[in-house]
């Protein structure tokens, strides 16, 4: 019979058909949703992090690791309380409108999903009013837009405007990303945070629903 | 006809793997305009995807001129693109303007009329402007007034950006004026592009509105992939050159559908990724390949080509910016690739230019040119008698021979320091640089431009609705 333990290197390793036997396995014999998330599945991702930060990991392994955690992720949420499913911060994220670049976003959206976040993907191209209607729907605490184009980089400063407008700029954390971006560039559209890159972006997003949390 | 047995055997294999993905996989438009020529064209197509066969991919690029001349406003600078010609072009799409330590600041129109005096001032270029830098302090309708600026400070052969259907069809309403009229634009290319395709087989609204202007004006148009191994295409190079080879061929035959005979450069900007984190790595040596392979594969198609520069992921001045330049520099231009953008200037993988680095560059430039230059051998470079005279255990810095090719054999410095250096040794290298730039700018006189011309040029951009100040400041 595995462990707990023996599913975090599951996911360390990346062996997202362990992932999968292991976790049914540990839902068999009666282990609870949420310790085979937070001690199994998450606790891989744990070991990963660290890695991955000092460059001792490249990003296709830590996506494999990703894709063993999701394949673990998919049989066991199904089985979480709606008490306990609500407790993972949601966060909608796309591309702005104009713009079809999406590594990344894609990249982002990994590290928040093995991270525990409940991410809605909006993908490429994402209209102002889309990212409104989004939001209304799934009520997220982080909305994220990413571009890599000088030209569609106002497109950011539009969905924001749009939110305001919408009444819903204070429900929610913005967040932005992308090349041609910067700090003072952040400011002056009304983000709430800059993210250098993906792992920056999911630091500030944990980091904030930990201090929430105190 | 492109004749394909004669490829190289890895070029031929290269060749097969784009015909199968465009066969197999498809490439999407999007743009319902380009989506209905094709399908006029008895191209299959699927909602915005269209799966072309090599029949069809290849008769369609055949049409494309194997050479082409572009015209400056002052005729000493025209151009050929094509053959063996290699030309020097600008940086192109930084947003940013960084300092030796990596100190960046949004770019601005004061920043891009500097880069306009630069390459106006350097020997090295018969090429200016473009989108050297982003200005970020112009507004929205950046495309026209960076045509303003280019026509104010340089006469040399014309770099536009992309946009609008809208903003560049006012770019040829602006060539028109300078050049007699739109209609004269259709007998003499005036000015080049760059559009981008989107890697893995997408070709996006803006990109192709821009390339259909281009096309319809014949004004030529770099069609480009800028694949990244690992992320946007597949890790092995000879799949992301395949990938690339694919969208671009596409491209280039949609071009073809749009105007028969309309100039297009082959472009390829691909490298690899950076593996620990994703980011796109262009001062590899997998950039140096996949340069000189579009080389390669754009002259077996018998087409002209674009690709790779002077170029480096350095976040400062520092040695990686030299070693990761030099490599990329020599790559492309050895490969006598046509048209060579991103040329000097560049830092931090394309987010970045920088007025030390451009000189820096101008210097790697002269040194790959002085070795791509090679060794002539003839009776005077032989020196036999020279030898004779000078004898055995004799010296000849002081001989006649050396005098009369001092200045003409070796490849002469600008920055770099060779023997006795006094003072802080540090400082030495970053005072010539800075000592060269301001050399160059000092000696800057504004080409003319006749009264007319520019008068037509302000009452046009008034017209468009920009500002009378920002004008202003740059005809003055």
């Amino acid at each position: 019979m595995s462990s707990l333990a023996e599913l975090a290197q599951a996911v360390f390793q990346g062996d997202f058909r362990g992932s999968s036997v292991i976790t049914q396995q540990l839902i068999d014999s009666g282990v609870t949703p949420m310790e085979i998330i937070n001690q199994g599945l998450l606790a891989g991702m744990d070991i990963v992090a660290p890695k991955f930060k000092a460059g001792e990991m490249f990003v296709p392994e830590v996506m494999m690791s990703a894709r063993a955690l999701s394949e673990g992720m998919k049989l066991v949420k199904p089985l979480i309380s709606d008490e306990d499913a609500s407790k993972a911060a949601t966060i909608v994220i796309g591309t702005v409108q104009g713009d079809l670049h999406d590594i990344g976003k894609n990249l982002v959206v990994m590290l928040l999903e093995s991270g525990g976040f409940n991410v809605i993907d909006l993908g490429v191209d994402v209209a102002p009013d889309k990212f409104v209607a989004a939001i209304k729907e799934h009520s997220p605490k982080f909305v994220g837009l990413s571009a890599l184009l000088t030209t569609t980089m106002m497109a950011m400063k539009e969905t924001i405007d749009a939110i305001k407008e919408a009444g819903l700029r204070d429900q929610v954390t913005i967040m932005v990303g992308g090349a041609p971006l910067s700090q003072e560039f952040a400011d002056q559209i009304g983000a709430d945070v800059y993210c250098l890159d993906a792992v920056a972006a999911k630091e500030a997003a944990a980091g904030i629903v930990a201090n929430a949390a105190r | 006809m492109i004749e394909l047995e004669k490829m190289d055997e890895d070029l031929r294999g290269i060749h097969e793997a784009s015909m199968t993905f465009l066969e197999q996989t498809g490439m999407m438009f999007h743009h319902p305009k380009v989506i209905e020529i094709m399908k006029q064209e008895g191209i299959r197509v699927e909602g915005k995807t269209a799966f072309f066969t090599r029949e069809q991919v290849m008769a369609w690029v055949s049409k494309a001129p194997s050479q082409f001349k572009v015209y400056a406003r002052n005729p000493k600078y025209d151009i050929e693109v094509g053959g063996d010609h290699v030309e020097l072009c600008p940086g192109s799409g930084s947003p940013f303007v960084c300092e030796i330590d990596g100190n960046k600041h949004a770019a601005l129109m004061s920043d891009y009329v500097t880069f306009l005096k630069l390459y106006h001032q350097s020997n090295y270029y018969n090429t200016n402007g473009g989108i050297m830098v982003q200005p970020t302090d112009i507004g929205k309708s950046t495309i026209p007034m960076m045509l303003y600026a280019t026509l104010n400070y340089s006469d040399k052969v014309i770099i536009t950006g992309t946009g609008s259907t809208e903003e560049v069809e006012k770019l040829m309403d602006m060539l028109g004026l300078v050049f007699g009229s739109k209609e004269a634009l259709l007998e003499k290319p005036r000015c080049i592009t760059i559009v981008n395709t989107n890697t893995p087989l997408q070709f996006d609204t803006t990109m192709l509105e821009t390339m259909m202007v281009f096309n319809r004006y014949k004004q030529p148009v770099v069609i480009a992939a800028a694949s990244m191994a690992g992320t946007t295409a597949p890790v092995t190079l000879a799949a992301a050159i395949a990938l690339t080879n694919a969208e671009v061929l596409a491209g280039i035959a949609v071009a073809q559908m749009i105007n028969e005979g309309t100039p297009v450069i082959y472009g390829c900007q691909s490298t690899t990724s950076d593996m620990k984190t994703g980011s796109i790595a262009i001062g590899a040596p997998e950039g140096a390949l996949c340069y000189q392979y579009a080389a390669r594969m754009a002259k077996s198609y018998g087409l002209p080509c674009r690709g790779g520069g002077s170029v480096t992921d350095a976040k400062t001045l520092s040695v990686q910016a030299g070693y990761e330049s030099m490599l990329t520099l020599l790559a492309s231009y050895s490969a006598k690739t046509n048209l060579i953008f991103q040329s000097a200037g560049i830092m931090e993988s394309y987010n970045s230019m920088c007025y030390e680095k451009f000189i820096v560059d101008l210097e790697i430039i002269g040194m790959v040119k002085r070795y791509l230059g090679g060794v002539k051998v003839n009776a005077d470079t032989l020196a036999v008698e020279v030898v004779q005279e000078v004898g055995i255990a004799g010296q000849f810095l002081t001989s006649e021979h050396t005098m009369q090719h001092c200045r003409k054999e070796p490849f002469l410095p600008d920055i770099s320091l060779r023997g006795a250096v006094t003072g802080d040794l540090t400082e030495s290298l970053l005072d010539n640089i800075r000592k060269q730039k301001e050399k160059m700018l000092a000696s800057y006189c504004k080409p003319e431009i006749s009264t007319d011309i520019q008068d037509r040029l302000v009452n046009y951009l008034l017209g468009c609705g920009l500002d009378r100040i920002l004008i202003e400041g740059l005809k003055n």
